[in-house]
Formats: C-alpha cells, structure tokens, sequence
C-alpha cells in the first residue's frame, strides 16, 4: 500500500523518536509474526513454506543430483521465481546473487561429497507467492528451514573410486536418508540474511511495507554460526517508491546494526529450530 | 515392455485403486486471504496446486481494457520441482502456452463476463507438484478461487482425466498411468453433461470415446460435490465469524 | 511419511517413499498407496467375502477359484501359501498337474518374483490365468488388514517376509473364524529356514518342499522333481571361479567404458571357447578356458573385462572338431595363467587396453600384416546381467552314477545336455541308474562360483533315447515350441456347438455382422491342396466376364470370426504365433476343432471365409480389386494331382474344371510378370521322409517334387497377400502388419563368388538387384552336371536374409521391399489357420473395409512391435524345429541302410572337407585322417583345393563343387546320444 505524503512525514516522524513507535507496536528487534510448514513437498529432498502476517509468502524445494565433481562449478544452485517479476530482471537477479553468494560461502560442502568422483548438487528453488516488503528474509528464512530438513539418500556402493569407476548406488529405503548434519557429524546451521531499515539514529528489525517506504536506508546482514558475517550491504529496500528520504549511512550504524544482529537473531533461529520441531506432526495438506 | 501391472487381472491398478475410484481429492478455499482477492489450494493425489485470483480490476494497459465484458487472464507458473526429475521451465514453453489457452478458453465460457465490463481478472497458478491431472487439477482449483473471489459464474467448472487401458477405462491417472496411457481431461459444467473443456492427449480410438467421456463426467460430478462440500465449510465458518 | 488418510470413499491412502538409484543418480520417489477393504479372499468355503466383489468394467465377475473342498493333508483339507523361493525356485512343480493346488499367492511374492524373473513371473501369470490348479493372487499389499509398514532399520527383505507371512495368518483367522462350515489348514510352504522358523513361532503352519511333498501320498513320484537346494549342496571347493562384479562396479565401467556388455555366443566347434559382440569393437572379442567363461552359458547376456595384451591370441586356422568325448580332458591350457587376474586394474590402463583392442582389431582385418601378427583380444567375463537359463534336453553320463547301490540315497550325477554348447548340468537324484539311456528334462537353478558344474534339478523324462516320442519331444522342447494341450480356459472359447456348428440358415437373423457378409456360395470354389490335407485354408474361383475379362476370388478360412482378439484363444494362438510341422506330427496354433473344421473350407458345406475378388484383364493384370467377408460353399477338395489330371484330361469340359484352366493360364501369366520382376528362385534341400503307414516307421527319403498346380495355388495366395498388405498399410499406415525381405549385404557373397570365379571360370552371381541376381543364377550352369545349378542355388539361399514381419511403422516404405519375390510390399494373409501373422493381418483388413472395429492391440504400435518379435522367434524356431525333425528321421532311415551316394564338396578346410548329399539333403564333414595321409596332405586356400595321397596310395586332389560318391551312414554317440552322419570319400 503507497502511503500519501501526510502519513509519509507522520510515520518518518514517528519512528525517529528516541523510543521509536511502529506502526504495527513491534519494537525495534521484533519480527513479524510468522508461520511455517516444512517437508510438505513429496518430491523434494527438504522443502519448507513460510508465511507473514502482511500476506508475503515463500514456498522453498530443495533437490539433489548426482554429478560427477569435474562437470559442476558449483554444487550449489538457487533459482529465484516471483510472480509478477521476469525471471531477468533486476530485482530478482539481485536476490539470487545475494542467495547464491552467501550460501557458496557458508556451507559445509563435504556433507555433499559422495565419492573421489561423484557428488551431490543441491537445487535451491524458491517460489515467492507473494510480498510486499522486500522479500529476502523470507526467502532466506524459508530457504534456512528447508535446507534444515533436507535428507540426502545413503550412498552404499564403494566410496574410493579414483582407481576403478564405480556408479554410486544409494540404499532403496527412504528411511536410510540422512539430514545434512548428520552427514557431517557436526551442528548444521544455515547462513540466514535480515534487512535492517535505518532511519535517523534508530535500526528496525524486518521493515514493513509502509516503514519501507520512508526509510533513510536499508542493510542487509548475513548471520551464521552465531555471528554476524559478510557480506554486508545496504540497498534502498522500497525499491521505486522511496526516493525523498534515502540518504547516506552513518558509520557507527553500521557498527550497531551488527552488534544488534550479534546479539538477538539467535532468537530468530531458535524460533524457526522449534518451528521445525513442533512440526512433526503431519496432517497432509499445508494450508 | 511394460513391465509394471498397470491394472491387474484382479482389477487392481497399480496404486491399489480399482478402475472407477479417485484419488485422494482435498481442497481448500480463502488460502491466500492477505495477498489476493481469492485463493485456493488442490491436492489430487500428489499433485498439488495453488491459485490466486486478483480482480475484477482496473487494468494496467489499455490494451487490456474490453468495453462489453472482462478480460480474463490466466498465468501458470509450474515449479522446477514439481516433477522427480527436477527441470528448469520458461513460462513460454509450449506445453505451457496450450494449457494456458486451454484454460483461459475454459474460464470465459463459466464467468458471467458482462457483468464486469472494463476489467481484468487475473488468475494466477502455481504448480508446486506434479502426479498426473495437471489439467484437472489446474481447473478446479480455479473454479475455487473464482468462487472465493466472488465473480459469477454459471456453475462450478470440476475435471478429472480418464485414460484407457486397453479395453478399460481408467478414472483419474497418476503420472505413472499417464505416461503409458492415452488419456483425456474433460471439465464439465455443474451436474450437467456438458463439456466446457476436452483435451485429448494422444491418441483414442473413436468407438471408446464416448465411454470414456461418460466416465469423466460422472467422476467430475463426485469432485463438483467435494468442492461444494468446501465452499460451504468456509461459508459457515465466515458467517459464524460474522456473527 | 508412513501416516494414513481415510478417504470418504472408504478407501485409506498412504504413501511409499523411496530412492530410485537409475544411471548413477538417486531420486526420491513418492507414490500413493491405497488400502482397501474390499478385497476378497477367492474362497469358495467363504461366506464372508461375496458382498464384497465388484465386477470389472465390462461388468465380469472374479473368478473364486480356490475349492471349498480342497485336497487333504494329514487328513485336513488345505490351502497353500506359497513364498517367493518356492516360486522362483520350483516353478516346473508348481505347473505339474500331480501337486499343488488352491494355491494362494501373494502379491508380494508376485512382484517379488517379478523383479527377479520376468519368464517366471509370465509362467506364474499363465498358471493363475488357467485355473484348472486354482492358483489366486492375494493383493495383501493393498488389503487394509494385511498391509504392512516397513519399520526402522529392517531390510526389504524381511519386511517382505514379514508380508507373506502376514497373509498366512489372515487366511487362517478369516477363513476358520465363524466363517466356513469345514476347517480349511492354511500350509506356508517356504524353503528359507529363518522366515519358516519366524512363521512357525507366529502359529502358522509352515513347510519346507520337501516336508510338504512328503506329506503328499504321491511323495515318491515327486520327489524325484524336487529342486535342488543350494545350501544343502555338499561338493565343495572343487574348483574357484572369481566372483562377479558388484552392480555398481559393473554399471560404472560399462559407462566409461573399460567393461563391455553382449551376448556369449559359445564356438559351436569348441565349447571351451566363446566370443562376445560388443558395440565398442568392429570384431567380436574371444573369451578362452572355463576360467575366463566364469560360468555364463551360451547366449547369456554377459559384461567383460580386456585381458592383458600377452594374454591376447591369434585366431586359429582350423576348424576344432565338436569334442564329445570327455570334456574333462580337454586341454585347458591357459587356464591356470588366466584366473589369476584378480588385482584391480585401473581404469586409465584399462582405457588404454580398449584403444589397443580396437588397433589390434583393426590392423587384423586389414590385408596388409601376416598371419601370426594378427592378434585377437580376448577378454573375460566379470558379470552376468541376463541368464538365458530354460528347460533343457539331455541324459545323464554314465560314468558319472556310481555303481555302488547306496540304497534309496539321492546322488550326484552329471547329464550331458544335447546342446553341444552348453556345459554339463550337476542333479541329485536317486534314480540315475533308471534313468540312464533315456532322454530327460533338467531345470538349471544356480552356479556357484566353487562349483564346477552348474547345479540343476531333474524334471520329467522323455523316454528312451532314440524312440520317436522322445526324441520328437525333446526338439519341441529345445526349439520352445508349446506343444502342450490347450488349457480349459482356452477351449472355453470355442463355439459351443463343437463339430456341429453350422452357418445359419437365415442370413436375415438380426446379426448386424452376418448382414454384412457377402453370400458367394453361387461361386464355383474349389480348394487344391497337398493329399489328405485337412486344415483347408484357401480355396479359389475363377469365371469368364462378358467383357472378357475375368473374374478371380481367392477365399481363405475365415478364422477371426472364431478367434476374437484378447481372448484366451486369441492370446495362446499369438503366443504359439505358428502351427509346426514335423515329420510325424503336427502341433497347431489352434484348437483341432477350428484348424480341420469350422475354418478349414471343407467341400459341399457352407463355410465363412474372407474374399480377395480381383477383376484381371487376359495379361492377369488387376483391372479392379475388392474385398469381403463372405460365404461359400466349395464343390470340390483337390489333392495337387488330381487337380493336375482334371487339367490335362480334355474330355473334362465341366464348368468348374473349365475354371481351374483360367486359373491355371492366370497363374502362368502372373509367375512371369514375377520372374520379369527379378523374383528368385531359389532352393533348399528339401526332402520328404515317407512314413510306413502300418508301422509308422521312416521308410524312404524323396526330394519334393512341384506340380503345375502347386504354383497355380501359390501365384494367387501371393496376388492376394500382396492386395491385401497394400489395403491394410493404406488405413493402417503405422501398424499395418507386413512382411519385409531385405537384400543380402555383398558380403554375405564375397566367398561364394570367390569360389565361382577360382573353380569356375569365373561365373558371377550378380548382387546388383534381385532381376541382375535371378539372371545370373540362370547362368550358372554346368552342362556336364545338371544339378550344379541347383547346389549354387543352395548356396546362395544361404547368403541370404531372412524374411521377417514388422509394423509399417517400423520402416521407410523403400524398406518394405521383399527382395526373393520382387514386390515393394507384401504380407501374409492366406494361411490364418497356421499363423498368427495372418489372423492379425485378417482383422486389419476387416477393419480396413468397414466390417468391424479393429481391436486396439492391433493400432498400437508397441503392441504390435511385441507381437511381431514372437511371431518372428516363433517362426524361425518353428522352421529350425522341422529342420531337425527331417534330420533326425533322415539319421533313422540311414541307419538301416549303409549306402553309397552321390554327393558335392560345398566346404574345403586344411584339414577336412564338407560333402552335401542331396539325396538325403544333409550335409557332413570328412576329416583328412579319413581321406588319407594327413602328413603329405597340400591345402590351397586360393583354389579351395586339397590334395592328398589316399589309402591306396592314389595323389588325390578335390576341390570346392566337385562331384564326389561318399559312403554313406549314420552313428549313434554314446554319450550324447545323437545321430550323426559319418561319410567316407570312395
């Protein structure tokens, strides 16, 4: 929803306070309320769908193939799909890059190690039914839950195969099929991404539609393993809409920003692990 | 050679359903409550579908502006994953074209359009898995979030395919049925006996035709009643929320 | 995701997930499962269940087969639960009429048995479709009360142990549960030890084979049938054979190429040698020793692995004579070099040895290097994808049954099967002594790799070895040809009326069909046919126009009226696809009743047919062609000579003989325009064995001899297969079912041209088309030897392609061609009685024309394609297994008398030559040893000469065509029992 000018100086006003009232009584380290389903996807190796209350919508598929080490570039792959964008366009490229950037970085690349030859790749496909905000944390949100529940079939050929050839053959049983951090042995958290509006001397959690739109500027933060990690970036997250307000950004913000990541998105992951965890039951359809 | 039982001596078919049963059919309507002005969700058997449905509205471009009646738009988007064999798919593929004519041929004959002059109805569908009945699926989902959107309609549009083994008909193929099968989806009006949609997917041979045909209707006549047993659920729910 | 929904229709749905591993990846299938509690138990005695069945489509019931009075055990009476290696293991039991019946199989077991064996699964399959053995399947797998979910960490095995088991139980408690009136004992026969011991444990009554056939009060006879048990086989570590590759090992390699997949085609001359055709190489690699063979049989579908370079061979020169006397002696000499190649080689020096093949064999099929540098990679055997096991025909050895009566102990003992190709099969049995000097049947079950025999069971004996019956049976067998009566189920088809059966009377009586045939019985048909012929599949007309031109019908049995597609009728005929002859017996493609009555165009009765009319102008062109179904009414049954004298005879001037002479003038005019065509005429040694009428003893050999009127009959059975194969491609351009000839590749020439060139002053047989190629067979004549022409003819049959029948859509319409009659397309439509080809050919044509809708099997083309893959095997097996009925019967009538014949050396070799003997139509080697002294002995390989001093101390030197007087007779091998032709140049 555009705002007028009159509830455009109103909100600016409002969120520049010293104790900063946001329109939906959130206060600065809260995100939207938010719900989730995961593995609801027959076909997919991990697959999660996750919903805000303003309506935006992700639905996240994670699949895998067998390749051989030497033909791939990367064992990674996202495809970003939003209805209503071309799949060339700016917006969406710029999404992917932000994706595929960060997960190529922060992954632990030997859970998909098969043989000397063969590996898995993983297929990242997001769908965003529909946003209003910008739609990256919940396109890394849900992409952190499915990568969470995606199960890779057992390997029970012969893992040394430099010598002879050896097609990998996996075990029949889906139940053999193991989770990522039970490939590796050790604690699997996925790299996430939170934007971060800035406006006067104030950070906001998770900008809405309408704080977008008079934002000074925006962050985007990546976390993983408990920390604040690059890439760091800041972009105007209103896209066309706000062009009065944006400005440069303060240096020590930055600072802040980080500490306030460092400090409260392991709540934010803690969530979605019990989101996962009450999830078990399932009920067959997801809506 | 076939190696699979597709329906057995004992008139089993290869998922345990006998000749003339559906599979598991569950629908939702008002899904997408926050984001469009009507939405539904489909599973028939392990296909899955999501439609949303924005307007009547002003459109965008002239060009979409029609004096004496709506213009209807459907969008399919099918996901990379939809399918065991994950494949990438452009919007312009021309599978995807004919089932968007198709579709769109279908909604124009059920909405009442010159009731909304000068609008734009889109309808927009997400295929998140695909077992076979992408077309039926597809359809009554859209007759679900038309519903939801409040747009008149003549009647409910419902499909199902039937495919043919050899002598037998078979009611609403699976993926695997499909791929060793001729078979056709049919939508029909109500609880009527007429088509408003007919596809055909290979070949059939004519003298089969018609029992085919009969089948499908009765078995969209059962999947017209399970959609009106959900639009009333959600219309109870509504007015008792009202009250 | 093992959770359950019910589903408002009363069904319950579930799912199965699982990773599909397929060319290297791993996917993740999910598919649904529904469960029912509609499904029934097919028990007579059972008062619970007839609520529950529902019809099909086509509003048929099920049918209950399992009796509420089965047989007794232990003085109660049974059903039987088979488990999975029960099946896979005792098939030939399970189809013996003496035991097993009310037998319930569940589905599990089915598709158990399928993924292991698709034959065995089909023969299962059969046996359930027959029911006279009361054979169910028992859907446990979709019943809501017998299904069962795959629990952590259990394997697919014993989860599906764990399913039968489960049906046993649930027989148990529904059938006996305030249920039928009697008791019914359900007995789990099961050879696995640990599933009998769970079952036992679960209450279930459960059995060994062997422990059930005890129970049996015919126990001694079956026995005997029992198959062997791999565990409980003693002989060990007699021999080691390395093990086969693991899937994985095998499937990577045949992908990147350093292993190689064919079929074993084992040397007819030397069973310890065999080679295999591979895709990768132009020359098929040889595999050399038992060793390297690693236990595969002949024509099994193997994957095989380069040997080093210094294990490579040249190619020998000479032929190695068939060995039968003891294969244990024979010279494995590299054998013990060869097993040891058990180190990993890599795949990089593996790659390399591939390139060095191809070099090797490249460089060998150039002329340019000498003999001795020719090198031929050989190879062995690391895999066995598809084993080509059946039944097979052989006798025990004698050597092999020890002489000490041990009493009532089963032994081992070894039978030498008649397949020369094969090795020797290992049995248990306590009858060897009994069973020596008769032909038997054995099954072969496993080869394990410490064993040096294949380990195979004992099925039923044939009779004595060289008795008619056996030996008759035991071709039918080794050419699988189905030689069984036809089941119930199959005669269940036939009009009910039998030999009574009548065409009706009024034509007017509301059939929608019968209004459609056309009444010819005004026609004057007659039928002209071998003497005493019964199955009477043509007959023809023929009359004068006014317009001078003539009217011809052809008329064949119309037998698709009788046999309606996807019957039971229709499906044993397609799987039988040809009726075979041999020399003493027939087997039909169809019941007796339709072949010799109700089809066969008998004389002075009305008779549906299907009528090819053509309108032909006095060139026999065709003016005009139609076609119908029709009636007739034949005048008269002529035997080829009687229809012949009628000719010639000029005092007969009836209407009817009047038309068999402008049949007779057609037929000549036709053959012409044929032979101007560049048809072929080409000839095998043919020869009919005369049978004593009262004795039924062979008596004499007679080459066939051809009458005007055998090509009268033939010329119009060709006119109307070539109408009809154009009809049917027109309104079915995919599936039309047609019959093709290709051209023989030049190569196939190359050596008998060479022949003809060096001994015969260069005459040529011509392969430019068919026309060039029947012209210069005319040419090759010899005027001082009448019957030169006729061996080249012989030869050049041999050089050609075999004709085979395919869907249009299969091939360009060039292709079609049938290169021996000259016609551009063709099929086969006259003979429906005798060949499937036909009765397909028939409903297309009838579709074609209106009269009918074409069934579906007959439109879709991948139904086709596998109906015409069996008619082809069908065909060739069928023409092989008439062959060796001549052979042996030919073995039969020499070995009475010795004689002294007239005979032409076809073959010369360094060490032998190969005599034809037209006489007899057989052909057989003559070792240099037996034509004289084998040192002074001079091989000219460019002349196709040998010469050598004979025994009365003559120079002698014979070559390729010449005309040579053998002595002739037949010996019998001990130890294979067969007739084999023994020649001594005179």
């Amino acid at each position: 929803m555009q705002l007028s000018p009159a509830e455009r100086d109103y909100l600016y006003d409002s969120l520049c306070l010293q104790t900063p009232i946001r329109p939906d009584a959130r206060n600065l380290y809260q995100f939207r309320p938010l719900e989730a389903k995961t593995t609801f996807l027959p076909g997919s190796n991990g697959s999660a769908r996750l919903r805000m209350v303003d309506g935006g919508e992700c639905i996240v598929s994670i699949k895998s193939k067998v390749v051989k080490n030497e033909s791939v570039n990367s064992l990674l792959e996202c495809d970003i799909d939003i209805q209503g964008h071309r799949d060339d366009s700016n917006f969406v490229s710029n999404l992917k890059y932000n994706l595929t950037n960060l997960l190529t970085k922060n992954f632990p690349f030997d859970a998909l190690r098969l043989t000397k030859k063969y590996s898995f790749k993983l297929f990242i496909d997001c769908i965003v039914i529909s946003h209003t905000s910008y739609p990256l944390t919940i396109i890394s949100l849900a992409t952190y839950l499915a990568l969470k529940t995606t199960r890779l079939p057992l390997l029970v050929s012969e893992i040394d195969d430099e010598e002879v050839e050896e097609q990998p053959t996996f075990s029949d049983d889906w139940e053999d099929s193991r989770l990522l951090h039970e490939i590796t042995g050790q604690t699997f958290q996925p790299p996430i991404m939170i934007t971060v509006g800035v406006i006067g001397k104030n950070l906001l959690f998770d900008p809405s539609l309408e704080e977008e739109q008079v934002l000074e500027n925006g962050l985007i933060i990546s976390f993983y393993n408990n920390k604040a990690i690059t890439p760091i970036s800041n972009m105007n997250l209103a896209l066309n809409a706000n062009k009065d307000n944006y400005k440069g950004i303060d240096q020590s913000l930055i600072i802040s920003a980080i500490n306030m990541v460092n400090k409260y998105c392991s709540a934010v992951i803690h969530a979605l692990d019990t989101l996962i965890e009450q999830d078990d039951e399932v009920d067959g359809t997801i809506f | 050679m076939p190696r699979l039982e597709l329906y057995s001596p004992e008139g089993l078919r290869i998922d345990g359903r006998r000749w003339n049963e559906l599979r598991r059919f569950e629908c939702k309507i008002n899904t997408h409550p926050n984001s469009s002005d009507g939405s539904s969700y489909v599973e028939q058997g392990n296909s899955k579908v999501i439609c949303t449905v924005q307007g009547p509205m002003e459109p965008k471009l002239r060009s979409q502006m029609n004096h004496d009646e709506a213009n209807i738009e459907v969008n399919i988007s099918i996901a990379n994953f939809a399918t065991f064999q994950r494949k990438k798919r452009s919007k312009n593929e021309r599978r995807i074209v004919e089932l968007k004519n198709t579709l769109e041929n279908t909604v124009k004959q059920c909405i009442i359009t010159t009731l909304y002059p000068r609008t734009l109805i889109s309808i927009n569908i997400q295929v998140l898995s695909q077992d076979g009945g992408l077309l039926s699926s597809m359809t009554n989902a859209m007759t679900l979030s038309l519903i939801d959107a409040g747009i008149s309609m003549y009647d409910y549009v419902s499909s199902i395919s039937v495919g043919l083994f050899d002598q037998f008909p078979l009611l609403d193929l699976n993926t695997l049925e499909e791929n060793e099968l001729s078979y056709l989806t049919v939508g029909v009006i109500g609880k009527s006996d007429k088509l408003v949609m007919l596809m055909l997917e290979n070949k059939v041979p004519l003298d089969k035709l018609e029992e085919l045909i009969s089948l499908a209707i009765a078995g969209s006549h059962r999947l017209r009643d399970l959609m009106d047993n959900e639009v009333k659920r959600h219309g109870k729910l509504r007015l008792k929320n009202l009250n | 995701m093992n959770d359950k929904k019910r589903l408002s229709s009363g069904l319950t749905v579930t799912s199965k997930v699982f990773v599909m591993s397929r060319h290297g990846g791993a996917t993740k299938i999910v598919r649904e499962h529904y469960l029912r509690d509609d499904i029934v138990c097919y028990s007579k005695a059972c008062n619970k269940c007839s609520s529950l069945i529902k019809s099909n489509p086509q509003g048929e019931m099920p049918n209950i087969a399992l009796s509420d009075v089965p047989n007794k055990i232990e003085g109660s009476r049974h059903y039987i639960v088979l488990d999975t290696n029960i099946v896979l293991q005792a098939m030939d039991l399970l189809e013996n009429p003496a035991v097993f019946y009310d037998v319930i199989i569940p589905q599990t077991v089915l598709e158990e048995v399928r993924n292991k064996s698709f034959p065995i699964y089909q023969r299962l399959r059969t046996v359930v479709k027959a029911d006279d053995k009361r054979f169910i399947i028992f859907h446990n797998e979709f019943h809501q009360d017998t299904y069962t979910v795959r629990s952590r960490g259990e394997s697919i095995n014993d989860k599906n142990d764990r399913s039968i088991r489960k049906v046993a139980s649930w027989y148990h408690s529904h059938l006996n549960d305030n249920n039928s009136s009697s008791p019914i004992k359900i007995v789990f026969v099961c050879n696995d030890k640990d599933n009998r011991q769970k079952a036992l444990k679960e209450g279930i009554y459960a059995k060994s084979l062997s422990e059930y056939i005890e129970m049996l009060p015919n126990a001694d006879y079956l026995r005997e049938l029992i198959p062997s048990d791999n565990k409980s086989f003693t002989i060990a570590d007699e021999m080691s054979y390395q093990e086969y590759y693991p899937e994985s090992r095998i499937l990577g390699g045949i992908k990147n190429q350093t292993l190689f997949k064919g079929i074993l085609n084992i040397s007819r001359y030397n069973f310890l040698q065999g080679t295999v055709q591979v895709p990768n190489f132009k020359k098929p690699l040889l595999i050399v020793g038992t060793k390297n063979l690693n236990r595969a049989f002949n024509s099994d579908l193997v994957v095989v692995e380069l040997l080093p370079k210094d294990k490579w061979r040249t190619p020998s020169s000479v032929i190695v004579e068939e060995n039968t006397v003891d294969n244990d002696n024979f010279e494995d000499d590299e054998e013990n070099e060869f097993g040891n190649t058990n180190s990993i080689i890599p795949d990089k020096e593996r790659l390399l040895l591939a390139q060095e093949a191809s070099k090797a064999i490249n460089l060998a099929s150039s002329d340019k290097i000498k003999e001795e540098e020719k090198l031929q990679p050989t190879a062995k055997v690391v895999g066995i994808v598809r084993r080509s096991w059946r039944y097979y025909v052989g006798q025990i050895i004698p050597s092999s049954v020890s002489s000490d009566d041990g009493g009532n102990a089963s032994k081992y003992c070894l039978v030498m099967l008649m397949d020369s190709v094969l090795p020797k099969i290992r049995i248990l049995t306590r009858k060897g002594k009994e069973l020596l000097g008769k032909r038997i049947v054995v099954s072969v079950d496993s080869w394990d790799s410490k064993s040096k025999y294949p380990q195979g069971h004992f099925v039923r004996t044939l009779g004595d070895i060289e008795s008619a019956e056996a030996e008759t049976e035991a071709l039918l067998l080794e050419h699988d040809v189905e030689y069984r009566p036809f089941a119930t189920n199959v005669l269940k088809c036939l009009p009910a009326e039998g030999d009574d059966w009548k065409v009706p009377e009024n034509l007017d009586n509301g059939d929608p069909l019968l209004a459609k045939r056309v009444d010819l019985r005004d026609k004057l048909v007659c039928s002209i046919d071998p003497p005493n012929c019964v199955d009477i599949d043509d007959a023809l007309h023929a009359k004068k126009l006014p317009n001078g031109n003539y009217e011809v019908g052809v008329h064949i049995a119309d037998v698709t009226h009788f046999v309606k597609p996807n019957t039971a009728l229709d499906t044993e005929g397609a799987s039988r696809g040809t009726s075979v002859y041999l020399v003493d017996k027939r087997i039909d493609m169809l019941p007796m009743l339709l072949g010799t009555n109700l089809c066969s165009l008998r004389p002075y009765v009305d008779r549906f047919a299907f009528s090819v009319i053509w309108e032909l102008d006095e060139h026999a062109n065709i003016v005009n062609v139609n076609y119908m179904k029709s009636i007739i009414k034949s005048r008269e049954a002529f035997s080829y000579e009687r229809a012949q004298k009628r000719i010639d005879d000029s005092t007969q001037q009836d209407e009817l003989t009047k038309s068999i002479r402008i049949l007779l003038k057609l037929s000549k005019k036709l053959k012409q325009q044929r032979l101007d065509n560049g048809a072929l005429n080409l000839a095998s040694p043919e020869v009919k064995v005369h049978m004593d009428s009262e004795t039924s003893d062979p008596g004499e050999v007679e080459i066939k001899e051809l009458l005007e009127t055998n090509s009268l009959v033939e010329e119009f059975m060709l006119l109307a297969n070539i109408s009809v194969a154009k009809k049917i491609y027109d309104a079915y351009p995919q599936t039309a079912m047609l019959r093709r000839h290709a051209a023989p590749p030049s190569v196939n020439f190359e050596n008998l041209n060479e022949m003809l060139k060096v001994r015969k002053n260069g005459m040529h047989i011509s392969l430019e088309n068919s026309k060039a190629l029947a012209d210069s067979l005319d040419n090759c004549v010899d005027e001082k030897d009448p019957y030169f022409n006729t061996l080249v003819r012989i030869m050049s049959t041999r050089c050609m392609m075999a004709a085979e029948y395919f869907p249009a859509g299969s091939f360009g319409y060039p292709d079609f061609k049938h290169y021996g009659l000259a016609v551009e397309i063709y099929t086969h439509f006259t003979s429906p009685i005798r060949r499937y080809c036909d009765v397909v050919a028939h409903r297309q044509l009838a579709g074609a024309i209106g009269y009918e809708d074409l069934t579906l099997s007959h439109r879709d083309k991948n139904k086709m394609e596998l109906i015409v893959k069996n008619i082809n095997k069908r065909h060739r097996n069928a023409q092989f297994a008439g062959r060796s009925s001549i052979e042996y019967y030919v073995g039969q009538v020499m070995k009475q008398n010795e004689s002294v014949q007239e005979g032409y050396i076809i073959k010369c070799f360094s060490n032998g030559i190969v005599v034809l003997v037209p006489k007899f139509g057989i052909e057989g080697l003559i070792k240099l040893e037996d034509l004289g002294d084998s040192n002074t002995s001079l091989f000219d390989e460019e002349k196709f000469e040998l010469s050598f001093t004979d025994f009365q101390n003559q120079k002698r030197k014979v070559g390729v065509f010449d005309k040579v007087t053998v002595d002739i007779k037949s010996i019998k091998d001990e130890i294979t029992g067969k007739r084999k032709v023994h020649m001594l140049l005179k």
